[in-house]
């Protein structure tokens, strides 16, 4: 079973997303803040990240990423943000995909699976 | 013998005006004012009348009796006589010279008064062109204005004041001299008004003449810095253009000069009376010509002051737009994203709670409707959030091989991984260049993430800079991959346009559209050997 870290500030969003990744098999562990992501992240065999960005570029989203794809070089992570902006961060493109987010959980769902796969 | 000394002394006048009603006497013996409805004063009468009189020297002689002296004191009596009247007629011409320079100098300082008033460059021309012109001052029948135009490689006609010949000429000056106009109201015309004579104004128009020709009349009065009275100017080679153009051999010419800078010339003819131009007139002219300089430049001035103040407001107005503009941008994300996710909830409970149940239960149609509506929503939300993405880029000083070496370094540890080799080969002497810290770096990690995704076994990225002309930076990078095909390799900035597996085809587009933005060219070609290479053209600073 994969494990997926999902990192969102917003709990209905994270009661979402870990209804929806359970219901499809994957363990689901969630994190609210950028700390708690951290924790999880070191203490966890995590497979896969979903990472929410913020509007504003210090809110350490960014720092998050780099700090992610330093300590493990092949996890992938996706970044999943309520903002299209990001896209043209060049910091953005270290993640695997890049996803804007949508009640329709279709997208997201068939990346994890892709990624988890490769 | 007759009663009548005009007679006896054959003195060619039909009447004498000194005579006494009946008598033969001298005017001069008759001193009485209010003779013969003449009145002028003793010494007047001697000058102007009796010293031509033969019978007013048989007079002084008969005096003078039978002596030799007597005859040596009438003699120095009449040469006396005759000395006082040139000297009374030179002071009499003098006065009427100095009467007419005051006359002048009224007029110049009517028109100078007249200048001062406006400082509209059409009205200024105008004023001066009809100064030249005016009856009252330099009464020369044409008038042309030439100046510089914006280059300063050529002196062009852009005023006339005159009639196009006799006829209108007559039927003008019979109309100013009975009109009641004064100086002002004659310059000092509305607008529309001014545009004058057609012909003249056509006339003006056709002259253009290089400052590079230094033969020609106009441009060696300005050199030169004097006034030319040119006569023949269809026999002079630096003339003769202008006497084709204006129809005329005999023109003056003047510079005009304002603080040393040459602004261009007046000329004036007397093409309709034929009157000789005089030195008088040349010199008037130039006293003219230093006022004239002056109000031209202070016009232009004013009109450039004018210029730049409209095109200060345009900025403003443009700035409070942008401003106004960036801060409903940013109303519009926020706004967009605080409902987004929100949305996000509801929409994705509903999907889920469709999925979990069974078919046909109740409510499912209801949650279909609410599932599609908030997908809809969602559209709306996007299509807002693209709009306020773009931005144009904000251009600062500085360092492309820092860009460059940043973003090699955020893609070391995939570099690592692939087994890729870097080599970077700095060879361009300057590189600071005006790029958008955001934007720019974009293009060069969109490169490189390319290259690692063609080289998934290793390979060899290279990124060489050189100096081209004229002043630019071209940085070269190329990899060691598969490479691409001619047929794809000139498409490969077009959007949405991807043969990676999984790209989305906008990397590349977004990277020629930020070149762009920084004034640069990008263009991507195979690599000898296997590869691609793109080669990118940015301007230095």
């Amino acid at each position: 079973m994969s494990t997926i870290l999902v990192v969102d500030d917003e709990e209905n969003i994270r009661i979402l997303y870990q209804q929806d990744f359970t219901a499809n098999g994957y363990k689901v562990i969630c994190a609210a803040t950028l700390d708690e992501a951290k924790r999880e992240f070191s203490r966890n065999q995590v497979d896969l990240v979903v990472l929410d960005l913020k509007l504003t570029a210090h809110d350490g989203g960014l720092e998050m990423l780099r700090w992610m794809r330093e300590t493990n070089r092949k996890i992938p992570i996706i970044i999943n943000t309520a903002y299209p902006a990001y896209k043209t961060d060049f910091s953005s493109w270290l993640a695997d995909a890049y996803i804007v987010k949508s009640s329709n959980l279709d997208e997201l769902k068939e990346t994890v699976e892709k990624l988890l796969n490769q | 013998m007759s009663t009548k000394c005009w007679e006896d002394r054959n003195c060619q006048q039909k009447e004498c005006p000194v005579r006494r009603r009946g008598g033969k006497h001298c005017w001069l013996s008759e001193p009485r004012p209010g003779f013969d409805g003449q009145y002028l004063p003793f010494r007047e009468r001697l000058y102007r009348h009796c010293r031509s009189c033969s019978y007013f020297h048989d007079i002084i002689e008969r005096g003078a009796g039978r002596r030799a002296d007597d005859h040596l004191i009438s003699d120095t009596l009449l040469k006396l006589l005759d000395e006082m009247g040139s000297f009374h007629e030179e002071v009499a011409r003098s006065n009427r010279a100095l009467t007419e320079n005051i006359q002048n100098l009224a007029m110049l300082n009517e028109v100078t008064k007249a200048l001062q008033s406006t400082l509209d460059l059409k009205q200024t021309l105008h004023i001066i062109l009809t100064g030249v012109t005016a009856a009252e001052i330099l009464r020369l029948n044409r008038a042309f204005l030439l100046l510089f135009d914006d280059s300063r490689k050529n002196l062009v006609g852009v005023m006339a004041v005159g009639p196009t010949g006799p006829e209108e000429a007559t039927k003008i000056w019979a109309e100013l001299k009975s009109s009641s106009a004064s100086f002002k109201d004659l310059a000092m015309r509305p607008h529309h008004e001014i545009d004058g004579n057609e012909y003249v104004n056509r006339l003006a128009r056709e002259i253009k003449v290089s400052v590079d020709d230094y033969d020609n009349v106009a441009i060696r009065a300005i050199s030169l810095r004097k006034p030319f009275l040119v006569s023949d100017a269809h026999a002079s080679p630096g003339a003769k253009g202008f006497a084709a153009v204006l129809k005329v051999s005999n023109f003056v010419i003047v510079p005009l000069i304002a603080e040393n800078e040459p602004l261009g010339v007046l000329m004036a003819d007397n093409s309709i009376t034929q009157a000789p131009i005089e030195q008088s007139d040349l010199t008037l002219l130039e006293i003219f010509a230093g006022q004239v300089a002056s109000a031209i430049r202070n016009a232009k001035l004013y009109q450039q002051l004018q210029m730049n103040m409209k095109e200060l407001r345009q900025s403003q107005d443009k700035l409070i737009k942008a401003e106004k503009m960036a801060s409903i941008g940013e109303i519009a994300t926020t706004l967009a994203h605080e409902m987004r996710t929100p949305l996000v909830s509801i929409g994705g409970f509903i999907n889920s709670m469709i999925k979990q149940q069974p078919d046909n239960r109740p409510f499912e149609k209801q949650f279909r409707i609410i599932s599609s509506e908030i997908e809809r929503l969602e559209a709306v939300l996007s299509d807002t959030l693209e709009m306020a993405r773009f931005k144009e880029p904000e251009l600062v000083k500085a360092d492309i091989n820092i860009i460059i070496d940043d973003c090699l370094k955020l893609l070391l540890p995939e570099f690592e991984d692939k087994k890729i080799e870097i080599k970077a080969l700095y060879n361009c002497p300057e590189h600071q260049i005006w790029l958008d810290k955001l934007q720019l770096p974009q293009v060069f990690f969109n490169i490189f993430k390319n290259a690692i995704h063609a080289m998934p076994s290793g390979g060899l990225l290279q990124i060489e800079t050189q100096k081209t002309e004229p002043n630019n930076i071209e940085i070269k990078i190329s990899d060691t991959g598969p490479g691409i095909s001619s047929d794809h390799i000139d498409r490969i900035f077009e959007p949405r346009f991807t043969t990676k597996n999984g790209g989305s085809g906008i990397g590349l587009a977004l990277s020629k559209k930020i070149i762009t933005n920084h004034r640069g060219a990008i263009k991507a070609e195979p690599r000898p050997g296997g590869g691609i290479a793109f080669t990118i053209s940015i301007p230095l600073i």
